[in-house]
């Protein structure tokens, strides 16, 4: 399209050049602008109305908008090529390796729920009725207690940052103790020192579990060694003095 | 949306539909020579970005900006290439010799000419259709100032096919002279 200079046709005859526009001339032309795009701004002052109805030169110059507008639309409206396959040939070759979808994390999840529904139903009337009714004995259940709740805590510190990021050790590598990996909200609120604590005090516990239900059923521990003490009625029962050895078992 | 989920075929029928834009945007912001490897380039930002994409914005304007911020990438690269060589002749001084007889080529090179900031106002307004409101939000910049950048983009383009037109006609008239 072969561009027609409006300037020519309709402009001063004292000069065959636009003059160099002044601010009242840009802000006129602002206006004429959004005018012709359907824009709301700038809005058109009483200021540049009058400038617009006096200035040939903005006269010349909206025409030229005109010609020129209509001359982008018609130029830049052609027919593109379609390159859709080479597109998204590069986009899936980007694309990581596909994640497990959400139905299976849900379904996991179920599965855990259920294992620990079990698990809380097998234990439970242990701990509160003992051997009666229940279906593992009272010691079994205070190790399972103590050993998932413990493997949970341990579970829950290396599972934040299990990979780790981009050249650095994931923190399952580095840190399997209590407390490991809490969240920064957790670290500030100092939840981080009450959860170790809590969790060594656990992992005490499952280390002594297994001298206690010793004790509770009448065995002997067998590491008392030289805490030859006791009370005249452990004595007397035998308990709290050292596991017979088999020198003694033979006497 | 659903192109999130990574279907193939979601991911396909979202390219085509939206492909046209990108590639222009890339043709008028940068070149046409650049326009496909830009557009591999912005699409390849978009399915990476595309799961942190909040509905705060329309995806059309989402869209539009990434494509804006990968030509502006590869135009601050040329930058920084030219200054390094110092023997490649300054991007400009090509432009008055350059006045191909194809339309659309014309107006490219009329384009290049604008300073980057004009030449994406007026490309997204003008080419794209986009509002003063949407172009401003993938420029980063309030609609006003859009308006100001189009207007003026709009008096550069004026001049510049006047100074044409003027170097067309003294040249059909020197035929003329010599006779």
């Amino acid at each position: 399209m072969r561009w027609t200079n409006p300037w020519k046709r309709r402009g001063p005859a004292s000069s065959s050049e636009p003059p160099t526009v002044d601010d009242a001339c840009l802000a006129a032309r602002a206006v004429l602008s959004a005018q012709l795009d359907g824009e709301p701004e700038p809005p058109l002052t009483e200021e540049i109305a009058d400038h617009l109805a006096d200035c040939p030169y903005c006269a010349v110059w909206r025409e030229s908008m005109h010609q020129l507008t209509r001359r982008v639309r018609l130029t830049s409206a052609r027919a593109l090529p379609d390159r859709t396959p080479q597109l998204l040939a590069a986009v899936l070759v980007d694309q990581p390796a596909r994640r497990p979808s959400r139905a299976a994390y849900r379904l996991v999840r179920l599965g855990l729920v259920v294992a620990a529904a079990a698990q809380f139903v097998i234990i439970v009337p242990a701990l509160i009725f003992g051997d009666a009714g229940a279906l593992v004995s009272p010691h079994a259940s205070r190790e399972l207690v103590a050993g998932w709740a413990l493997l949970a805590v341990l579970a829950r510190g290396t599972a934040v940052e299990p990979a780790g990021r981009v050249g650095r050790p994931g923190r399952a590598t580095v840190s399997l103790r209590c407390g490991a990996g809490w969240p920064a909200p957790l670290r500030r609120r100092r939840v981080e020192p009450v959860a170790r604590r809590v969790c060594d005090s656990l992992q005490r516990a499952v280390a002594a579990c297994p001298r206690r239900c010793d004790a509770a059923v009448g065995v002997q521990p067998l590491d008392v060694g030289d805490r030859s003490g006791g009370t005249a009625q452990e004595k007397s029962t035998g308990i709290g003095s050292p596991r017979p050895t088999r020198s003694t078992m033979r006497e | 949306m659903q192109a999130r989920r990574g279907d193939p075929a979601v991911m396909s029928s979202f390219i085509r539909a939206t492909q046209r834009e990108v590639y222009s945007l890339c043709a008028y912001l940068v070149d046409e020579d650049s326009a496909d490897d830009l557009s591999q380039e912005t699409y390849l930002r978009i399915f990476r970005a595309l799961p942190a994409f909040r509905k705060e914005s329309s995806a059309r304007t989402w869209l539009l900006s990434i494509t804006r911020r990968v030509c502006m990438d590869e135009l601050r690269r040329r930058v920084r290439r030219r200054r390094r060589e110092t023997l490649v002749p300054e991007f400009n001084a090509e432009l008055p010799g350059l006045v191909p007889d194809d339309d659309h080529a014309e107006l490219r090179e009329l384009l290049r000419q604008l300073p980057a900031e004009r030449r994406g106002a007026f490309v997204l307004t003008q080419i794209l259709g986009l509002s003063y409101i949407e172009a401003g939000d993938i420029s980063g910049c309030p609609a006003g100032t859009i308006g100001s950048r189009v207007a003026r983009a709009r008096g550069d383009l004026i001049a510049a096919l006047e100074r044409g037109s003027s170097r067309r006609t003294e040249r059909e008239a020197r035929p003329d002279a010599m006779d």
